[in-house]
């Protein structure tokens, strides 16, 4: 049987590429911390091990990436995009989960929110919004952005898709 | 890897999004915690597209035993994806804030402020047995969450080291 095939051989080696490209993140955050975290985020772990990429490929310096090593790089990339704003916005329940390790007698309630609300607040993130320009606005009267228009939009099409009220947050 | 099987595993997300769809509408589900039935649906998924491309591949058209490697990697990272797009929609704050927004609330007129935030994190920790509560207090237990919260933490350390220098 006639069939199409693609070339996924020596995937592995996107598992490796993505390595040099994500100290390199780290790097940059830690001496300079970009003004536009998502759009830094996408060129160093996406535009720029393409263009390399292309450049190689173009020149002909040695042996071409497969579809399947270049696919796994992209998805490692996406993962970590996908999971920054744990680190962007202080996950609450990354520090709970870490405030409770440090304390194995445990902590009560109160406890619990005076040391979470210490390292995040909601106001930081309302913030937030409006520096990444999904809020427009200022004081009471706060609205969406287009792009945040879409976000909202995308969010509630999907919640209705799974049969799902707003989560809770 | 012939093109077809490329697509299906590509369509990973696809495939956990449609499971999640009707197994989230069955009622024995709708008493279990949210991201307890997300994260099986995406298991079952990753399961399915791995195990087809081992028929498929290795059986039917005696191919390289590595593509199911690849094949259950690359499914895993998608349905990964998947579940973290899901978890924004339960847990995230700036979602939240945004879908409020749209519907007229504003922040300050929210019912959902630190307390309520801090609250909805206990209660559903406890719901995925991650913590429990005793004695009025909450204690930690030993889980695949708290190691991952610990890699977050840490790597949250490494990109932003001013943030902790203050505390």
């Amino acid at each position: 049987m006639n069939q199409t095939l693609i070339d996924v051989s020596y995937w592995w080696i996107g598992l490796l590429t993505y390595a040099p490209f994500h100290a390199l993140h780290l790097w940059v955050w830690r001496n300079k911390p970009p003004r536009h975290e998502v759009l830094e985020l996408f060129l160093y772990l996406f535009l720029l091990p393409t263009g390399i990429w292309l450049i190689w490929v173009g020149l002909q310096w040695g042996p071409t990436l497969s579809v399947g090593a270049v696919l796994l790089h992209w998805l490692l990339a996406a993962n970590y995009v996908a999971i920054y704003p744990a680190f962007q916005a202080s996950s609450p329940t990354v520090h709970l989960l870490c405030l409770l390790a440090r304390h194995p007698q445990g902590l009560s309630a109160d406890q619990v929110f005076k040391e979470l609300t210490r390292t995040t607040a909601l106001r930081d993130r309302v913030k937030d919004l409006r520096d990444s320009r999904l809020l427009v606005g200022d004081g009471k009267k706060l609205e969406l952005s287009r792009s945040g228009k879409l976000i909202a939009g995308f969010f509630v099409g999907f919640r209705k898709f799974l049969g799902l009220g707003r989560g809770a947050g | 890897m012939s093109a077809s099987l490329f697509w299906f595993v590509l369509l990973t997300p696809v495939w956990a999004a449609s499971l999640h769809a009707l197994v989230g509408r069955v009622e024995a589900a709708k008493a279990q915690p949210r991201q307890r039935i997300a994260f099986l649906c995406c298991v079952v998924s990753v399961a399915l597209v791995t195990n087809a491309v081992l028929i498929l591949e290795f059986f039917i058209y005696a191919g390289d035993g590595t593509l199911v490697m690849f094949a259950g990697i690359a499914s895993t990272l998608l349905a990964h994806i998947y579940f973290h797009i899901f978890n924004m929609s339960e847990t995230a704050r700036r979602i939240r804030i945004l879908l409020e927004i749209q519907q007229g609330i504003s922040p300050e007129a929210s019912p959902y402020g630190d307390g309520s935030m801090v609250n909805v994190r206990l209660d559903r920790l406890c719901e995925l047995g991650q913590i429990s509560l005793q004695d009025g207090r909450y204690v930690g237990k030993r889980s695949f969450l708290g190691l991952a919260s610990r890699i977050v933490y840490w790597h949250e350390r490494l990109l932003f080291p001013r943030r902790f220098k203050a505390h």
